[in-house]
């Protein structure tokens, strides 16, 4: 009943065992972090000042110091929010739905995936928030009772449905990803020195001591938890589409959109994680375990979900042209035709022309390629948000309220500073926590069918 | 509190609200720093609803009730206690929280509209037209309106000045002046009163005293902007020096050669006005109809039926042009020319035709200032005879009556030496003259000037006798012949100034004594006023001529009438004699620059006011600036598009790097350029060379030669090598063929009513019920506005009134640029650019004809022009409801969409999702910031701010609230007194404003409600009607009256 | 039973005979040949899941599905009711006069709430029913159970014959057998 598999190349190369596994993913935690990991992370933390010094601006002067103007009321910032939460959804996709398709190839690259969707979904978080001319009220949109008579929040707001999916969607996913990680914290547990390591890890780790019987448990945890993570991570995006189309504005108040936006959201979210992974498999030497097969089912996928998106595009088009209502047929000319063409046609080059490269093996199986088009690939899905919230309201119905926008230097400086918050995250979690988990690579050496 | 302000002020310009300030009361000062100063009054905190004067037991019960609760409450929220300072001694005529109105007559022009001044607690926060006025007929323009801000002005002088330095009581500085005064009139040296026009028979009678006392006196009345034009032709031709009365109520054909006479001419409110009342397509006898020939495209332009663009200079050549159609067709002798000007499509003759046909209920008239034209449109009208009905040269206007000789003489008496003193009364020569004054002036022994700040002229007199605003002023004004009205202080004066009348009595030893002296620093407004020694001087003279009872009526209603001329004026004219120059201007040559009043700022008197800066032209919709107008055609040669600047020279003026701004409907060799802006001396928001403000635009002024003609020819353009972003509250303008208006003609109207408004309602799918207002059981209000597009002129008036109500702040040039005004109504201008073939709403189109064009561009020159008031249109169902988070905009029980400010977060979804872009956000904390400085950011400009309306904080989205507190005061009124909500007019800020009562406001459930027939009226449309939101604000489909020439 | 799992408790027990494997393959064969024996395993602690082990060693299949499933449940009600009272009971306000009742824009909010109360409620379930706890002191058997090593576990009984049962795990392949009585691990 076991044996080999002949179809397949194995998953992890090189003829690792599991005390070469344990050893190669705790190096980096056990070791001293190398000069790669102290230049980058203090650039990542470069960028947190960044961030910190506009966001201390912004809600200093208030966001007037922010060029979004009486009928472009959301500009970057809502771009950045889509933005971000877009690409934590990959994380999510690649551990919930690949581990319910039993896609063991996941298994090297669903840690930092998980991470990746974690710390994303913080960056977002940042903009909603701070995008309210009343920051320091924020809390009012929670269903809490008030000090001016018990008013309650709107149910059907859609913005308010974002408060409760992105926290729900941000503690489920840590709850999967600790979950997950609590073996290996164990095996790390098992392996440092130091008194206050041990402490931290024996700590987190909960007292795991691999019972068979845990061990049967946590499967199924992990598949539950798997399985409503999938459904949450389309309710998310859905409910992040419908700030969009529930609405009246020509070019957001279209049916289409929580498919569209799901896809884009996998197509960013696997763009994010090739940039990531290969930097991280060079950088740590992880070459054996995020193979190039990983990548190149990753491209695969890249590829799929940007001629998805694409066809979205083109069918935004039709439908207005069906629809004969001269503001929506209008919006979508100004998109491709209107001030914007540029930000429209580099979406349309980034995201639905320059995957299609991806037909090809040897873009599919190089590197330092993957890496640019997946830097591309995260271009043209900002321009796709820009697209969506600044064309559709720089015009919209009355031409007396048309206006154009462009973003001041505090809005910019907020989204590059969204990049310190997540690297700086993620450079720490590479130090502290197993990039790749372990004991499911365990499980695949043999590599079974 | 603010009551107690006195005149006897400390000499630092320190405005204290009431004696606790003075001393410093800890209190005070504490509560100072808080939204709401002191606890709201009594009568609000009760007015609740179910609130009745007769309480009985159970009402009690409910009162302790609520009282125990309330304090429960309130006990468990921590919060400062607030004391109610009461009144020391109450004025018997002043409630706390309870408005006061006062009749007086706007001062901030020599028109003379009648007003209402609303004063709370002392202080007066607005101005509306008074409806018994038959000038203002209760509308009241932008300019008026904001006036008020300049009694709240930072800039004013707190004391009076002698050679620049302040002194405190003003007998050391009568002193000095009547020593100078008297040295001259021994040594018989001239003196020279230059004065604007002047309509007050008081005024006048005290003018009258000082020339007596000082022979050697001489009064010269001048105007800015000079309508010598008239006054001079109406000499020769009637030997009668008058400007007559235009009454455009009796006009069926209106033919105007460049008068803005719904915006800036003579007297535009009362013209606003007349002329509405001709202009809807149901008004008996039908519409009027309008044609304008103009260069510059101005507000009235905008609003006639047929616009034809004319070269200026040329215009003298048109009306002879007219003249002779006119005396061919009743065959008399024409002028003799050798060839009659004409413009493109006959539109003269077509004009001539028009007016034909309604002779004596016809009216011609010119914005030019050239006697010459003047005189042939007086024969023109003589032919019309329009004497008897449009025009009354009998009961003549007083409103302008400068003259250009007289300045220009005293302009040169005093730079050669031979007049020796001046003295300034509501006269800036140095900056609305020519710009040698200021030397001249240096030469004088003697200088004073009355300007209440210290502007342009004031800061080159010896002397500085503030005068009062004339809202603390008592007057009174005779605009027309035979009409009279009343001006009464609102206010103690705020700072230690003094009225000019006053000061010329008293320096003429003529000053009446004061009777009831002991009273007058008792601090008590009434008697204090009342112990004003001009007040003494006025009433003499009124109760003299109507009698004391009848006076004091008259002040009560602030108009009165006296005695009007009778018979006719006799025509002496002869305009053949004007041929040659007719022949000469039928031959211009060269670019022609026109300088025009824009509709704000007029000629410049508010140099300060930043109400009337950042209200939007109502044709290029620019702010904070003034600009060359280009037609396309000289814009295409200097290859000049946008945000570019040019360099202008005429009359050996220059300046260079003015923006440039290309307006559709400029005439092809025609720029012009507005004046009353490029002040140097108006202070912190108009420019202050003294404290370092830029000036605000250039000032065009110095252009006039010495006949303040406002045509000026051949100026030199070429193209400035900086670039200027103006700043605009629309920067598009073409409306894409989208169905937000809805026009037709008049004679399709005759034909079918609902001539284009023929697009039925959308089929609407829903699965909500429909809105219902109910309030225990029985309908409630529902609250709607109709606008009526053929009314509106887009004059802005409601703009102003609305941001005076509301108290909404100013932004400035650099926040409009970043498109953040924050109007709460504005009014969308909508340019069709005409070719022969078709009109072009679409810029597509428009580009293409551009660059298909040869370069003459002659669809840039024939543009018509709608104007669109917009503002919340409260819908019933209202996208920005459903997507705010936190329920911080709901829609109230009797139709109201409500915003409630405290509870916004501030996501700005709702701003996002409001079709019509009416919501405005508080990007920053507008008062109390440096970086806004205007009247929000002094203790002073906070005067004027309306306590019934909360001042937005940082964070927050506002938006018209269709004057809920105006809703509200009239319910509680009819609480208190009883009586019907039906029989109450609720009447909104932007409606009270409006000249021509375009905007109607009330209760949609009330079947017999003005507002319910006129949205039940077949012209009757809601804009983006398809979205079904339902709003609540119908517009009237415009009618235009072209298919009659 | 209770809820947490007795068995995963090492303490106060009787003697048990543990086998060390380094192998996977060796260790199922091994663990059937000693279950075949008729011998209860008691526990066998592995670096990571070893897929039909547990069915080998016979343990019984976890119920979290059902207490997730109910957890959403509750979940799903809880939302419900809080949007009704809110909404409908407490403070209706007429927003864009969209109605006061249950309407499709309460979805989404009574979904998340569902997936917050599942995933959380099945985790704390999860880490009671496995004895789980920040900081607990752990019974660790071997330092390299959590790296590459195998251990199998055997409580003793009377009349068991253990010389046999050490004998048997030598030959499937254990790389080691081990005693552990009152904490104390000694070779065997």
């Amino acid at each position: 009943m076991i044996h080999d598999s002949l179809i397949r190349e194995r998953l992890v190369t090189g003829d690792k065992t599991a005390a070469d596994v344990t050893r190669d993913i705790s190096r980096p935690i056990l070791n001293q972090p190398s000069s790669a990991w102290k230049i980058g992370f203090t650039l990542s933390l470069v960028f947190l000042g960044i961030f910190g010094v506009s966001l201390f601006w912004t809600v200093w002067t208030g966001i007037g110091v922010w060029n979004i103007n009486k009928s472009v009321m959301w500009g970057w910032d809502i771009t950045n929010f889509v933005f971000w939460v877009g690409i934590g959804h990959a994380g999510t996709l690649i551990s919930a739905v690949l581990l319910l398709f039993r896609q063991k190839w996941r298994m090297s690259i669903n840690r930092s995936a998980e991470a990746m969707t974690i710390f994303a979904v913080v960056c977002a978080a940042m903009f909603p928030v701070f995008h309210m001319g009343r920051v320091w009220v924020g809390y009012w949109a929670l269903p809490l009772p008030n000090a001016f008579g018990s008013l309650w929040v709107n149910f059907n707001s859609p913005l308010l449905w974002d408060v409760f999916a992105i926290s729900t969607y941000f503690s489920v996913s840590l709850l999967f990803w600790y979950i997950g990680m609590i073996p290996d914290i164990a095996t790390i547990r098992d392996k440092v020195k130091t008194k206050t390591a041990k402490f931290w890890y024996n700590f987190f780790s909960m007292g795991w001591t691999g019972s068979t019987r845990s061990w049967a448990r946590y499967e199924l945890v992990s598949l539950i938890l798997a399985g409503i993570s999938t459904l949450l991570v389309l309710s998310v995006h859905t409910i992040v589409s419908a700030d969009f189309a529930t609405s009246v504005i020509p070019g957001w108040h279209t049916t289409i959109f929580p498919p569209y936006f799901v896809a884009g959201a996998i197509f960013s979210g696997f763009g994010m994680v090739a940039t990531l992974l290969v930097v991280a498999r060079k950088v740590m030497n992880y070459e054996n375990y995020i193979t190039i097969g990983h990548l190149e089912a990753m491209t695969k996928i890249i590829m799929v979900t940007g001629t998805l998106v694409g066809i979205a595009y083109l069918t935004e088009f039709f439908i207005a042209w069906y629809s004969v209502v001269e503001y929506e047929q209008y919006a979508f000319i100004n998109r491709a035709t209107g001030p914007y063409w540029w930000a429209y046609w580099s979406m349309m080059s980034c995201n639905l022309i320059a995957p299609q490269v991806f037909w090809f093996k040897w873009a599919r199986t190089t590197p330092w390629f993957i890496f640019i088009m997946s830097i591309v690939v995260n271009v043209g899905m900002w321009f796709e948000r820009f697209v969506i919230i600044v064309t559709s309201l720089h015009r919209d119905y009355l031409p007396s309220s048309w206006v154009m926008y462009s973003g001041s230097l505090t809005e910019v400086g907020l989204f590059l500073g969204t990049f310190g918050i997540f690297f700086t995250c993620f450079f720490l979690f590479a130090k502290f926590l197993p990039v790749i988990n372990m004991s499911e690579v365990k499980t695949i050496l043999r590599n079974r069918e | 509190m603010s009551l107690l302000i006195t005149a006897n002020m400390s000499n630092n310009i320190k405005y204290w609200k009431g004696e606790e300030e003075l001393n410093r009361d800890p209190q005070f000062l504490a509560d100072q720093k808080r939204e709401f100063g002191e606890a709201l009054p009594l009568e609000q905190a009760l007015s609740d609803e179910g609130f009745e004067l007769n309480s009985n037991r159970r009402d009690f019960l409910k009162y302790f009730g609520f009282s125990v609760t309330a304090v429960a409450l309130a006990s468990c929220y921590k919060t400062n206690v607030r004391h109610a300072v009461p009144y020391l001694v109450k004025p018997e005529d002043v409630t706390p929280g309870v408005a006061n109105y006062y009749r007086s007559t706007c001062g901030s022009c020599s028109v003379g509209c009648g007003v209402e001044v609303k004063v709370r607690e002392g202080r007066p926060i607005k101005l509306d037209g008074s409806r018994d006025s038959v000038i203002s007929k209760g509308g009241l323009c932008a300019t008026g309106q904001a006036s008020i801000l300049s009694l709240y002005d930072t800039e004013r002088l707190a004391n009076p000045l002698m050679k620049n330095q302040e002194v405190q009581d003003w007998s050391t500085l009568d002193g000095e002046i009547k020593s100078k005064l008297a040295v001259m009139k021994a040594t018989g040296k001239k003196v020279v009163l230059l004065s604007n026009s002047i309509n007050s028979p008081s005024t006048l009678r005290a003018i009258a005293s000082f020339k007596e006392a000082y022979t050697n006196v001489e009064h010269v009345g001048y105007d800015a902007v000079s309508y010598n034009g008239i006054l001079d032709a109406n000499e020769k031709d009637f030997g009668k020096r008058a400007i007559p009365h235009y009454r455009f109520d009796n006009a069926k054909a209106i033919v105007s050669f460049g008068a803005d006479f719904l915006g800036t001419w003579i007297s535009p409110v009362e013209f606003q006005a007349d002329y509405a009342k001709h202009r809807r397509p149901d008004v008996e006898g039908g519409m009027s109809v309008h044609i304008q020939f103009e260069s510059t495209l101005s507000m009235t332009g905008t609003n006639a039926d047929h616009r034809f663009p004319m070269q200026a200079s040329k215009e003298l050549a048109y009306v002879g042009t007219l003249y002779n159609y006119l005396a061919k067709a009743k065959g008399l002798a024409q002028i003799p020319v050798p060839t009659n000007a004409e413009l493109a499509g006959n539109s003269i003759e077509k004009a001539a035709k028009l007016l034909l046909k309604n002779a004596g209920k016809s009216l011609v008239i010119s914005g030019s200032n050239n006697s010459e034209v003047q005189q042939v449109v007086n024969a023109v009208n003589m032919l019309l005879d329009n004497y008897s009905s449009t025009i009354d040269l009998v009961n003549h206007s007083n409103q302008f009556s400068g003259s250009d000789a007289g300045v220009q003489a005293a302009f040169e008496g005093l730079s050669k030496g031979t007049i020796a003193g001046v003295i300034f009364y509501g006269a800036n020569p140095v900056f609305n003259h020519n710009k040698e004054w200021a030397a001249a002036i240096a030469k004088a022994k003697l200088s004073i000037s009355f300007a209440s700040t210290k502007d342009e002229t004031a800061a080159v007199c010896q002397f500085v006798a503030p005068d009062n605003h004339f809202l603390e002023s008592w007057s009174d004004a005779e605009p027309l012949k035979g009409i009279i009205h009343f001006t009464q202080p609102t206010i103690a004066p705020v700072f230690n100034t003094r009225q000019a009348q006053e000061s010329l009595l008293n320096w003429a030893g003529s000053i009446p004594a004061n009777e009831n002296d002991p009273l007058a620093d008792k601090g008590i407004l009434s008697q204090k006023l009342e112990a004003s020694p001009y007040y003494l001087f006025v009433r003499s003279y009124w109760e003299g001529v109507l009698g004391a009872a009848e006076f004091q009526k008259a002040l009560e209603m602030g108009v009165a009438e006296t005695t009007k001329n009778e018979g006719m004026v006799s025509y002496v004219g002869n305009v053949s004699a004007l041929a040659a120059s007719i022949n000469k201007s039928s031959q211009a040559q060269g670019i022609d620059l026109v300088l025009y009043q824009s509709v704000g700022v007029r000629e410049g008197s508010q140099g300060n006011n930043p109400w009337l800066f950042e209200l939007p032209d109502p044709v290029s919709k620019v702010c904070w600036d003034n600009y060359v107008a280009l037609p396309k055609q000289i814009a295409a040669k200097l290859g000049i598009d946008k945000d570019a600047t040019v360099n202008i020279e005429a009359n050996g003026v220059k300046y260079e790097n003015v923006p440039a701004f290309v307006q559709p409907g400029q005439a092809n060799n025609t720029v012009s350029l507005a004046v009353g802006f490029g002040h140097t001396h108006a202070g912190k928001v108009g420019g202050s060379i003294e404290k370092g403000f830029a000036p605000i635009g250039v000032n065009a002024y110095p252009f006039m030669n010495t006949t303040r003609d406002v045509v000026i020819g051949d100026v030199k353009i070429t193209k400035g090598s900086e670039k200027y972003v103006l700043a605009q509250t629309q920067t598009h303008h073409s409306i894409e063929g989208r169905d937000l208006v809805r026009e037709s003609t008049f004679t399709s109207w005759k034909k079918n009513p609902n001539a284009g408004n023929e697009k039925s309602a959308p089929h609407i799918y829903t699965i909500w019920e429909k809105a219902e207002y109910r309030k225990d059981g029985s309908p409630n209000h529902l609250w709607g506005m109709a606008i009526d597009l053929n009314a509106c002129t887009g004059c802005g008036s409601c703009i102003v009134s609305c941001s005076i109500e509301n108290n909404v702040p100013v932004v400035g040039r650099d926040e409009i640029r970043l498109r953040r005004e924050m109007h709460w109504i504005r009014i969308d201008r909508y340019y069709s650019f005409v070719s022969e073939k078709e009109s072009m709403t679409r810029e597509n189109d428009i580009a293409d004809a551009d660059s298909a064009d040869k370069g003459d561009y002659k669809h840039w020159e024939n543009v018509s022009v709608i104007h669109q008031p917009m503002m919340c249109q409260h819908c019933a169902q209202a996208p920005c409801e459903t997507v705010c988070p936190v329920l911080a905009t709901s829609h109230s029980s009797e139709g109201l969409n409500q915003m409630t400010y405290n509870r916004c977060i501030g996501t700005k979804y709702c701003g996002n999702n409001c079709p019509y872009k009416v919501r405005r956000f508080n990007w920053f904390r507008y008062n109390d910031n440096d970086k806004f400085d205007f009247h929000f950011n002094n203790p002073l400009g906070k005067m004027v701010i309306n306590p019934d309306v909360t001042v937005r904080t940082r964070g927050v989205m506002e938006k018209c609230s269709f004057c809920v507190q105006r809703i509200q005061e009239a319910k509680l009124k009819v609480k208190r007194e009883g009586g019907n909500m039906k029989n109450v007019q609720v009447e909104t800020a932007c409606q009270r404003a409006c000249p021509s009562n375009a905007i109607v406001f009330g209760d949609l459930h009330n079947p017999d409600s003005d507002i319910s027939k006129l949205h039940r009226n077949e012209r009757a449309f809601s804009v983006l009607d398809e979205l079904n939101v339902q709003s609540s604000v119908k517009y009237m489909t415009k009618i235009r009256n072209t298919e009659t020439i | 039973m209770g809820l947490v799992d007795k068995n995963l408790s090492l303490r106060n027990r009787n003697k048990m005979l543990i086998g060390v494997w380094e192998d996977e393959d060796a260790l199922l064969s091994a663990s059937q040949a000693v279950v075949d024996k008729g011998i209860h395993i008691h526990d066998v602690f592995t670096p990571y899941p070893v897929h039909g082990l547990d069915r080998i060693i016979g343990v019984k299949r976890s119920r979290l599905a059902r207490v997730a499933f109910f957890c959403g449940l509750t979940g799903l009600s809880l939302m419900f009711l809080m949007i009704w009272y809110m909404y409908v009971k407490d403070w209706p306000v007429n927003v864009g006069n969209k109605p006061v009742r249950f309407s499709p824009s309460w979805i989404p909010v009574m979904f998340e709430g569902t997936i917050l109360c599942t995933a959380f409620g099945m985790g704390i379930f999860f880490f009671l029913r496995n004895r789980m706890l920040h900081g607990i002191k752990n019974d660790l058997l071997d330092d390299r159970q959590t790296d590459d090593r195998m251990i199998m576990t055997i409580e003793t009984c009377e009349g068991m014959d253990e010389k046999g049962l050490i004998d048997l795990m030598k030959e499937k392949g254990a790389v080691e057998t081990r005693e552990f009585h009152n904490g104390i691990q000694t070779v065997i």
